[in-house]
Formats: C-alpha cells, sequence, structure tokens
C-alpha cells in the first residue's frame, strides 16, 4: 500500500474505534434502526445536515436525543409550528432598562445538534433562517454575527402523510441537506424488543462516548480518507446520469426534470469517505458510494410530471442509475 | 322501285287513271305490309326485322377444324326495356354436319345514343361432324309487343360453314410444352432441395466439431489466469488486480448471469451466497474480490507472492476439484 495511504489507513483505524462503542451505547436505547443511526453518525463525520422522513413513532427524535447524550454535545430540539418566528430560532436583541442598550439573547439554533421536528410546519422565513444557519454556520442578530459551534449538525424531520398546512421545502433548500433518510417500520423481531425494553418502566442511561473536540478530529480524518480517481470518475457518472441518462444508456430523460446539482457530487465523495471511515477503511470504494448513494440522490432529483403519472419516484431513477452505472 | 315495277305488271293501259291510281296505293300498302312481316327476303346476310325489333345471327368462325368449335350466336335487339317484348324460348336451330355441344343465353339491357337497348342472346357452341361444309338452318324467334299484344316472329338466314381436318396436333404440342415446364421446375426444386440439404449439413458439420471442441468457460478463464501468471512481473499491482476482477466477474457473469460489471463487491458477495457454489469457492471469490478492491482502491501494491495466492483462489474457483 502506498505509504500515505498506509499512514491514513492507521489514522482510521486509530480514530474510528468510536465507532462501534457509540453504536453499542446507541443501542442499549435504541432497538433496530442501525440504517438511522449509520446514517446520522455519517453526517456527523462529513459534516452534513440530515432531512429525516418517517411517519411518526419510529424513534427519529429518541435516536437523535441518544446520539447527542453520547457525545455529550448540546442538543436543542425546536418544534416547528405555522406560527414559530425566526427570532424564535435564532434569537433576537432584548432591550435592558437598567443600562438603556441592547442584549443578545441567543435562540435555540445555538448548539450542536439541532432537531428540526417537522420543518415543513413552519413558514418559509423560519425555514430560510434555519436553512441559512446551516449553510453559513454563523447567525447574525442585530449588528453582531456568531459563529455557531463545531459540530454543528441539524436533522430535521418531516411527516411524510399529513401535508395539510405545511410549507413544503423548496427545493433548493433540500438541496441543503446532505442526507435525506427514509425511515421504515422495525422488522418483527425489533418490534418484539421494543415491546420487552419499553414497558417495564425502566429508563435507558447513555454513557458519553465522545467529545465534541474528538467529532472534529474525527472529521479531519474523514477528509484524509483516500479516494481513488476511479472511485471519483464512477461518482461523476453516476450524476452525470443523472443530468444526461442518454448518454449512459438509460432511457429516463422523459422521466427526469432536473438532475442531480454538483452538491451531490461533493457529498458523494465526502458521505463515501464517511463510510468507509465507519468501516475502519482508510480508502473509499465504489461500495461505499452505493451505500450512501441513495441518501445523497433522493432529493436532488427532480421527477416530470410525466414521472409522477407513473408513478415512478426519484428512488426508482437513482436505483435505475447505480444498477446501469459500471463499477470500476 | 320494286312496287312501282309489280304496279306496271297489273296495272294495263286501258285501265281509267282512277283505277291506275287504286292499284298503286293497293301495291304500295301490300308492300309495306310485306315489309312489316319481314318477309321482304332482301339479301341473304339481312336480318328480318321490324322497326324496333332485330334479329341476327353470326358465328365466331366461318372454317374451323373438326376438332374445334365454332359458336353461333344469335341476338335479338329491341328498344325499350325487357319487358317491351316477351319472346318464347328459342329452338336450337337444325344442323347439317355440325354438332351442338353446348348452348347459353343471357339478356343485357343498355344504354346507346341516350335510348335504352335490349339485347338477348343465345349461343350454341357447334363442332364439326366431319370434314367439308356444315350448314346451319334458319333460327325462328317469336315474340309478342307486351303493349300491344301483338304476335309476330322473325328468322335467320341459314349458315353455311367449312368443317376443315382436325389439328388437334397443336394442343398436344402445348401440353407437352406445360409437361416440360412443370418437369423442369419440380427437378430444379428438387435439385435445390438437395443442394441446401448438403450445404446445411457440411455448415453445420464443422459447427458442431467446433462446439465439441470448444473450451468451456472454466477453461477459456484458466487460460486467462495462465497468461496474467505468465506475464506477473510486467504487470503492476493495479494492472493484475484489475484482470483478476475481470476474471472473477466474467465467471458470475456468464456462470450465474450476474450483472456483476454494475455491482459492487458486497453486491456479488450477497448474490454469491445465494448461488448453488461450494463452500470454498465462495470463499475464493470473495477473498479475490476483496483483495482486488483493496489493491485497486486502497493504492495497495501486492508482493508477487500475494498476487500468486489471488491466482490460486481463482483457480480454485475455476477448478473446484483441483
Amino acid at each position: 500500500m502506498n505509504q500515505d495511504i498506509k499512514v491514513i489507513q492507521e489514522k482510521v483505524e486509530r480514530e474510528s474505534v468510536f465507532v462501534k462503542q457509540l453504536t453499542d451505547e446507541i443501542g442499549k436505547v435504541i432497538v433496530g434502526q442501525n440504517y438511522l443511526v449509520e446514517r446520522l453518525l455519517v453526517g456527523l463525520l462529513a459534516d452534513g445536515h440530515i432531512l429525516i422522513e418517517g411517519v411518526p413513532g419510529l424513534a427519529k427524535t429518541l435516536s437523535v436525543k441518544t446520539l447527542s447524550d453520547a457525545i455529550q454535545t448540546k442538543f436543542q430540539r425546536i418544534q416547528f409550528t405555522p406560527d414559530l418566528l425566526p427570532a424564535d430560532l435564532i434569537g433576537t436583541l432584548i432591550y435592558s432598562p437598567q443600562d438603556g442598550g441592547f442584549t443578545t439573547k441567543k435562540g435555540p439554533i445555538f448548539a450542536n445538534i439541532i432537531l428540526a421536528d417537522e420543518i415543513n410546519r413552519a413558514p418559509a422565513k423560519v425555514q430560510s433562517a434555519l436553512l441559512e444557519a446551516m449553510q453559513e454556520r454563523q447567525v447574525t442578530i442585530g449588528e453582531n454575527t456568531f459563529k455557531l459551534d463545531q459540530p454543528f449538525l441539524v436533522l430535521a424531520t418531516q411527516n411524510p402523510i399529513e401535508q395539510e398546512g405545511t410549507y413544503p421545502l423548496p427545493e433548493a433548500q433540500v438541496d441543503r441537506f446532505m442526507l435525506k433518510l427514509s425511515i421504515t417500520y422495525p422488522d418483527r423481531g425489533e418490534e418484539m424488543e421494543i415491546q420487552n425494553r419499553m414497558t417495564i418502566g425502566k429508563t435507558y442511561e447513555v454513557s458519553r462516548i465522545i467529545s465534541p473536540e474528538d467529532i472534529v478530529k474525527a472529521r479531519r480524518v474523514v477528509h484524509e480518507v483516500y479516494i481513488d480517481q476511479k472511485v471519483k470518475e464512477y461518482i461523476v457518472n453516476i450524476v452525470m446520469a443523472t443530468r444526461n441518462p442518454g448518454d449512459y444508456g438509460l432511457e429516463l430523460k422523459d422521466l427526469i426534470a432536473y438532475g442531480a446539482s454538483p452538491r451531490a457530487t461533493i457529498y458523494l465523495n465526502l458521505a463515501g469517505k464517511a463510510h468507509a471511515f465507519l468501516r475502519g477503511r482508510g480508502y473509499v470504494t465504489p461500495e461505499d458510494v452505493k451505500s450512501i448513494g441513495m441518501d445523497v440522490l433522493r432529493h436532488r432529483i427532480i421527477v416530470t410530471y410525466e414521472a409522477e403519472a407513473e408513478e415512478v419516484t426519484s428512488e426508482h431513477i437513482v436505483k435505475q442509475v447505480f444498477d446501469h452505472i459500471e463499477v470500476p | 322501285m320494286l312496287t312501282k315495277m309489280v304496279s306496271q305488271f297489273i296495272i294495263s293501259p286501258e285501265m281509267p287513271a282512277s283505277s291506275k291510281k287504286a292499284v298503286s296505293v293497293w301495291v304500295f300498302a301490300l308492300f309495306l305490309l310485306l315489309v312489316a312481316n319481314g318477309q321482304t327476303g332482301s339479301g341473304e346476310e339481312e336480318i328480318p326485322q321490324e322497326a324496333n325489333i332485330e334479329l341476327g345471327a353470326s358465328v365466331e368462325r366461318e372454317q374451323f377444324p373438326q376438332d374445334e368449335t365454332s359458336t353461333l350466336t344469335i341476338t335479338l335487339k329491341w328498344l325499350g326495356s325487357q319487358d317491351a317484348f316477351e319472346v318464347d324460348p328459342l329452338s336450337p336451330p337444325r344442323v347439317d354436319n355440325l354438332r351442338i355441344v353446348s348452348s347459353s343465353s343471357s339478356v343485357e339491357t343498355r344504354m346507346e345514343a341516350g335510348e335504352q337497348i335490349t339485347l338477348r342472346q343465345y349461343k350454341f357452341v357447334l363442332k364439326g361432324e366431319s370434314e367439308g361444309v356444315g350448314t346451319i338452318g334458319r333460327v325462328q324467334a317469336n315474340y309478342r309487343q307486351t303493349q300491344t299484344g301483338e304476335s309476330s316472329f322473325l328468322e335467320t338466314q341459314p349458315i353455311q360453314l367449312e368443317v376443315t381436318p382436325p389439328v388437334a396436333r397443336r394442343e398436344f404440342k402445348f401440353g407437352l410444352f406445360f409437361l416440360i415446364i412443370i418437369t423442369a421446375g419440380a427437378l430444379g426444386i428438387l435439385g435445390l432441395t438437395v443442394y441446401r440439404l448438403i450445404v446445411s449439413k457440411r455448415e453445420r458439420l464443422p459447427a458442431s466439431a467446433v462446439e465439441a471442441l470448444a473450451p468451456t468457460l472454466e477453461e477459456r478463464l484458466l487460460q486467462q489466469v495462465r497468461e496474467v501468471e505468465s506475464g506477473l512481473e510486467n504487470l503492476t499491482s493495479e494492472e493484475f488486480h484489475s484482470r483478476a476482477r475481470s476474471i472473477a466477474l466474467d465467471f458470475l457473469q456468464e456462470k450465474y448471469e450476474l450483472a456483476a460489471r454494475s455491482s459492487t463487491t458486497a453486491d456479488l458477495v450477497a448474490e454469491i451466497e445465494q448461488k448453488e457454489l461450494p463452500q470454498k469457492s465462495q470463499e475464493s471469490l470473495k477473498k479475490t474480490l476483496l483483495a482486488c478492491d483493496e489493491a485497486r482502491f486502497g493504492s495497495r501494491e501486492s508482493s508477487q507472492q500475494e498476487k500468486k495466492e489471488v491466482l490460486s483462489l481463482l483457480r480454485e474457483v475455476l477448478e473446484p476439484e483441483g
């Protein structure tokens, strides 16, 4: 192995030790949902925000809270409602009668892990305030700009079945999430385990496994993970196939209105690295890209009316692309 | 002219002028009556006719061989619709040295110069009895005018035909010609069929022979393994593992019809476990693919020994029984 990659491999092996401990700790509270937990870690390590879609009661909030507890970070849950104001989120200036000046009251966004629950229930101006903070990683209140603490991870949820009275996120804003997860029900065995654990009046405590500083350090290692030119080309082929499917022998042109943006390329690379890190590998394989591909791409492909009429979703398209593009 | 001659024959010079005139009128009236009854006898080819009904007779050939036929056509033609006249069934003509082979009749109504014309035709196919003259006797057509109820008849003149010696050899020649053509065609088809059978047999033979001698998938891939092995020292780690992976993918693709080229190693490992593959072969394939991934994506430089181990794993897959 190349000397540099060997060094990276050793670093990854050393720094990724916490991964198993962390997942085991989370597993004390959360039954199943390995996919969700792994993707949360991908987002955490790749510094990408996550949009979680799933019906109520699938332990979305509990998973995020447990992760936060295991990292010993500041966690804030914000319930998005139609009457929420941007100031409720980012903070505001408060007049102080004693000295006649204004003091800054920071909002709940000043935390390491934010759970924006039911993000599509708040009006566009609140969504914009949150999404701006996600992008810039800083917040301006009055004349003062405040950098947000690292790690800063926004986990937004939305319910796919109740759309009345909601404000669907515009495509441009959805694109800012690195991953969009689709959470499904636990299987029969997991359901039984949930029943056994949650009906005996016992609360589970989660130990602190790593610090926010460890996460920042791990992120640096993730960025160093080696990604070969062949894998980079594989990523580009996948993204380009969503834009020009005909060039890759795919008959999807009439079904895709807009293909994936360059953010998809960036996030496939970063998420692929984070996925490799979680596997204790210092290099990215096509498997890492394919594993994470659906979560990176499903919200970045806009389907046509024709596709909607035929009940073809972006997930069908992503699957076809991955099934068709040659793996290096 | 005729009436004048008749009048001169009847009238004497001593007759008074008034009597002469009366006789002339009577002769003319008699002439008209004769014309109306079709008894004018105006030439052999002429058809007796009334003012608005005609009878005609014609033959297809006036001279024909004894073994051939000629058709006599009797035509009744009148102005107006079919109902204008009622025509009695026509009796066949009396023939001499001829024989009526068959007969038919037809009625046709058509427009000519803005007037409706009805044609009733009777056809008699005649054959000569012997060489010489054949005669067709008169044909009488009895009719009744529907509007007035007046009945009358028309009659054709006798027709003479010449029956010549038979020339049936010509027909025979045609038959022979067709016989030759059919025979030639049949022989051609037969020849072509035989030729195609021979050619296809020739084509099949080498194909089956090649098939029998063609190497199996495993043999073909083992040959590739040997080629890689022979050039091992000249191949970079990347090149070696790419070729090794390609051999493994070809095996999975052709043997198990997997979409190996668009599958990742993890996909293939999962698929392999579902296939009826010996456990040892499964393990060897997994190890091969993982070793190739590590070398190709992790930029790992493999030693010659490691490369040989990969080739050995491939051999285990391709030669499961050693």
